[in-house]
This record gives C-alpha cells, structure tokens and sequence, in this order.
C-alpha cells in the first residue's frame, strides 16, 4: 500500500507539467476532515495523550503573477487517551482546538513548471483541554501566536486529461507570544497565569502541508490536504504537540 | 528537477515523525511511578520549607523499598507512607482500591460538634432552610449552620438569611464539621458579614521547582456585600474539622473588628490541591500555593480562634452545646 501510495506521488511529480501558474484569482475552501494529535504537556500528565479529532476548514487566498497570499482558517474536536496503561487510566480529555495561519509570499523562482514562493508567515495556534478527571487543573490549553517564515511550492500538470496542481508549504515560526498554564495552575487571578513571548531555544513550530487540486471547471476544484504540524514550548510546563490532518476541501473561485 | 522533486515528496511525507521528537514516555513500572510522583512532589508541592520537611532524606528512606517485583499494593503503601510525611490533608493518592489520605488534622483532636445535640436543641424542629444554610433565632441571636463549601447558595437565600437576621442582637456562623468546598462561596459568604473593606489574605502560586520560588502575592480585599451585609457581631464557631475552604473562610474573618472565632483551632489547608498523574494511572493531589493573612501568618497551618472552647463529652451528650453556648452568652 505504502509502495502504491509513492509510486502514484512520484508520478504526479514527474509527470507532464503545465507551464501556467496553478491558481489566479480569489478562492474559498471550504472542506472536512480528520486530525490524529499527540500532545506530552508537563502541566497535564508524564505521559502523551492521543486521539482521533474531526476537523472543519475554510479560509481564503488570491494568487496573480507574482503574490500568494493564504488564509486557512481550521477547527478540530476530539477526544485523547493517555499513550501508557491506558487500560488502567480512566482519565481523557476533551480537546477542542482551532488553527488561524496566514501567509504572504512572492515568487521567487520559477523553473521546469515549478513555482516556487517565499514570505512571511503568522502562525496561530489555540489548544483548549478539558481534563475529565481533574479538579483545580482541570483546564489545559496552549495558545502560541507566532511569526515566521514561509516557502511554497507548486507544480501545475495534467494526468488522464485533467488539470492537476500540488502545492508544497512548508511554515517555519520563528517567535511566539504563547498562553499556558503556569506552574501549577492554569489561571491564577481569573487570568491565564503564564504568557509571554518564546523563540527559538524555548520555541520551537514546524509546519508542513500538500495539496494536491483537481480543476472541476473554471470555478471549482477539488482538494487533498495533508498537513503536519509540530510545536514545541519549554516555558514552565513543556509541551509538545504532534497533528497529522488529512482532509478533503471544495474551492470556489469568485 | 528530479531532486527537488524528490526533496518535497521526502518533505511532505518523511516529517510526519512526531514520535522522535516528541520526549519519550516514562515507563510504566514500579520505579518510574515512585520517580515521577517524588519529582512532581519535590518541584510542585509549596509546604517543605513550612514544615521543615526534607524531601530528599524522605526519598533516600522510601527509594530502596521499590523494586522491579514491587506488587501494586506494595507500591501503594510505599507511596502512602511517602506522602503522610508531608502531614497534609489535601494530600492524597488516589487508586482504584484505595485513596490515600492523612486525616490527621482533625483524628487527633477533640470533636468538638455533634450535629444531633444542636439539631434537637438549638436548631429546633421549625429551622429555616435556604440553600445550604440552615438558620433560626435563638434567644433574639441568629444562628446559622453551614456545613459544606460545596453545597451552594443564591443571592437570594442569603438576603432572606439576612432579612430574617436583621433585628436580632449578633449572628452566629457555625461552621464546624465544614471540611471545604467551593473557594468562592468561602468569598461570597465572608463578604456578608463584614463591615469594613480591608486586605484580608495574600496567596502565593508556585513559579518553579525550587522550595522558595513562588510569584507576586495575590491580595484579596474584601468589603462588604453590594448585595448586603450584616452590620452587627458575628462570631464563628469553628473546630478542627474545619478545612480547606473553611479554613480559609475563617482566615478571611479572623481580619475584622465585628468578628470573633470560638471553639477549637481550624484544622488548616491553606494550599489550594491540584491533581497530577502517574504513569499507571493512578492519580494524586497535593497544595500547591501558600496564602497567608496580612500580619504574614500561614493558614496552613489553621486559625486559632479568640475564645477557645472545648466541647465536655459527657454535657455535649446531655444536648450542652458548651461551644455553642458560650456564643449565645456572649451576644445576649
């Protein structure tokens, strides 16, 4: 299977390639899918949680001649399971969970139907858990509004007489001002008790995404999104958070 | 081209590797379980220093107990005796066959409170109830029974506590047997007897594992309530089952003119408990903050009261509330 599934990408990317640009104009996604996170948080157990989460989508971009610009709006619910004992851990917690990226980027080079973007990137983060099984730490969260970089790829090309893309992103934050617990609690003063900004060192964000579009018509498309994202924050409490999403998105143009 | 290709096809499928960069788990054995919860103690816990309690010797006598063949119930007792050396009673390890706890607090001190005696003699039949407040007049003294932090109340049961309190000559808040509950009940129902606003308690979180890292002080003004108050004396009967909450609720008290404690000291709980887990699931709770009164005293470690008196078994079963009555004897 996993054969298959490489040897089908690997044809997408050597396949014929189309010498226009993949998108020109305004669009709206608009899609549904499925998320597997793991999170390790300090503040909520010695041990990773995991679980299935749904996820709704939607946002906006516009892409001319020369500018990208990418807004993906992402909303997931769920549950997580302790990853040790969890035969003999009782506890879960309920996750609800939103992403708010955007991203500016101009083309930089363009070679061999490959276009390729670069820009800035704002990169947000909010991770809301209820613990089921707590008291006085019963609420968890992870808020991380970051700043960085962004490098885009795409590759416009035709397989079985349909107009294809694939679009790489790869987002790379660099600094965030993060909400989370303190040190023992998550709010002291009816306030969140630990903010601040982190960077690199304390902070760490990867962002990695494909979509692969089919062109329905001159307004439509269809698309494929798997995405991947990893945080890191080591102020107070660490965490680390680990998302696959995996969804399927209708784009109107307008 | 082929390469770049090749680069982001590795990209955007090779990075989905959370698993080597997120941290590993513990492992679920009897050592790793000891470790986490001594380390988790050792950095969170807020009382060591308090209670001149030395972790690290408590680790060097409990460590060579745990072994690799070390049954559950081994393990449990280990733990248990581990944490009844902190001697706190929102200490506690939580299994699914047993909890931990150290009742100490209040086991080894006079009961002071038997609600039957005051049901039957100085509640009466006809007492009004509203909300978690049970309340009468005695002898033109109100009287009011409030057992549970955790039994709530409205605004509107405590103005028709305070319309039917009005004329008489002082209140009596008896609040022992009140282990604790809601932190913000112990706020609302303190603001409805005091009469002046003051700066009554500073509480302290925790900002990192050292014994002496904690944060700026949160101080706690209260005043009086804009719903109303009770503008006359008031004491509170307090005894060592007040807890937590109560504890706290007392503390708050023990800063006002109009307010007398009577009875028996609290029995203390002055760190607000958060929970944790270990890696076989069991959880555990421990204090976390300090919170003091403005003069810089710990209520950990419970509120003595103004006038100290004790219950005498043998009048308290003939219905001699000597608590309770000492109260009514200072109000008439």
């Amino acid at each position: 299977m996993g054969k298959r599934l490489v040897a089908g990408l690997c044809a997408i990317l050597f396949c014929t390639g189309i010498k226009a640009q993949l998108f020109d104009g305004h669009y709206m996604p608009f899609g549904l899918g499925y998320a597997y996170q793991t999170v390790k948080d300090a503040a909520l157990s010695p041990v990773s949680y995991s679980g299935n989460l749904g996820s709704i989508q939607s946002g906006y971009f516009d892409q001319n001649e020369k500018w990208l610009s990418q807004f993906d709006l992402l909303g997931f619910s769920g549950f997580q399971y302790p990853d040790v004992n969890p035969e003999g851990n009782d506890n879960q917690t309920t996750v609800f969970a939103g992403r708010a990226h955007y991203h500016l980027s101009y083309k930089v080079f363009e070679k061999s139907n490959w276009f390729f973007f670069a820009g800035l990137l704002s990169h947000n983060v909010w991770d809301y858990r209820q613990v089921r099984l707590y008291n006085n730490s019963e609420a968890n969260f992870n808020g991380m509004f970051s700043a960085g970089v962004q490098l885009t790829a795409q590759r416009p090309f035709s397989l079985f007489g349909e107009q294809f893309g694939l679009q790489y992103g790869l987002g790379l934050p660099v600094g965030c001002y993060y909400m989370r617990p303190g040190y023992i609690k998550p709010f002291f003063a009816d306030e969140i008790a630990s903010k601040g900004f982190a960077f690199w060192g304390d902070y760490f964000a990867l962002d990695s995404r494909t979509d692969i579009n089919w062109k329905l018509n001159d307004h439509n498309w269809l698309r494929l999104t798997y995405q991947w994202e990893y945080t890191r924050l080591d102020v107070l409490n660490k965490v680390q958070t680990g998302t696959h999403f995996l969804s399927a998105s209708t784009l109107f143009k307008f | 081209m082929k390469k770049i290709a090749l680069l982001i096809l590795g990209l955007g499928f090779l990075t989905a590797c959370e698993k080597a960069l997120i941290d590993k788990n513990p492992q679920n054995d009897p050592q790793s379980n000891f470790d986490v919860l001594w380390e988790t103690v050792r950095d969170k816990y807020s009382f060591f220093e308090l209670k001149n309690i030395n972790w690290d010797s408590v680790r060097t006598h409990y460590d060579p107990m745990v072994n690799a063949n070390t049954t559950d119930e081994e393990l449990f007792a280990i733990l248990d005796s581990m944490l009844f050396d902190l001697r706190d009673g929102h200490v506690n390890l939580i299994s699914p066959f047993n909890i931990s706890r150290n009742w100490q607090w209040y086991l080894g001190f006079p009961v002071n409170f038997n609600y039957n005696v005051v049901e039957r003699n100085y509640l009466g039949a006809g007492h009004r109830i509203a909300g978690g407040i049970k309340y009468t007049i005695i002898d033109s003294v109100g009287y009011m029974y409030y057992g549970s932090f955790s039994n709530g109340f409205s605004e509107k049961n405590l103005k028709a506590v305070l319309d039917y309190f009005k004329d008489t000559k002082g209140v009596i808040v008896d609040v022992r047997d009140n282990g604790g509950g809601s932190l913000n009940n112990a706020f609302v129902l303190a603001q409805t007897f005091v009469t002046e606003t003051k700066n009554s308690l500073i509480t302290f979180e925790k900002t990192g594992p050292g014994p002496t890292d904690f944060g700026q002080g949160l101080s706690y003004n209260f005043g009086p309530s804009p719903l109303g108050n009770y503008k006359g004396e008031v004491i509170v009967l307090t005894n060592r089952s007040c807890y937590s909450a109560t504890n706290t609720f007392v503390a708050i008290l023990s800063n006002y003119n109009n307010v007398r404690i009577v009875g028996d000291q609290t029995g203390g709980g002055g760190g607000i408990p958060i929970d944790q887990e270990l890696p076989n699931g069991w959880r555990y709770r421990f204090s976390a903050t300090a919170s003091f009164t403005p003069d810089g005293y710990n209520i950990e470690l419970g509120i003595p009261p103004d006038i100290p008196v004790n219950n005498n078994p043998t009048t308290n079963a003939q219905g001699v509330d000597q608590i309770l009555q000492r109260a009514l004897n200072l109000l008439r």
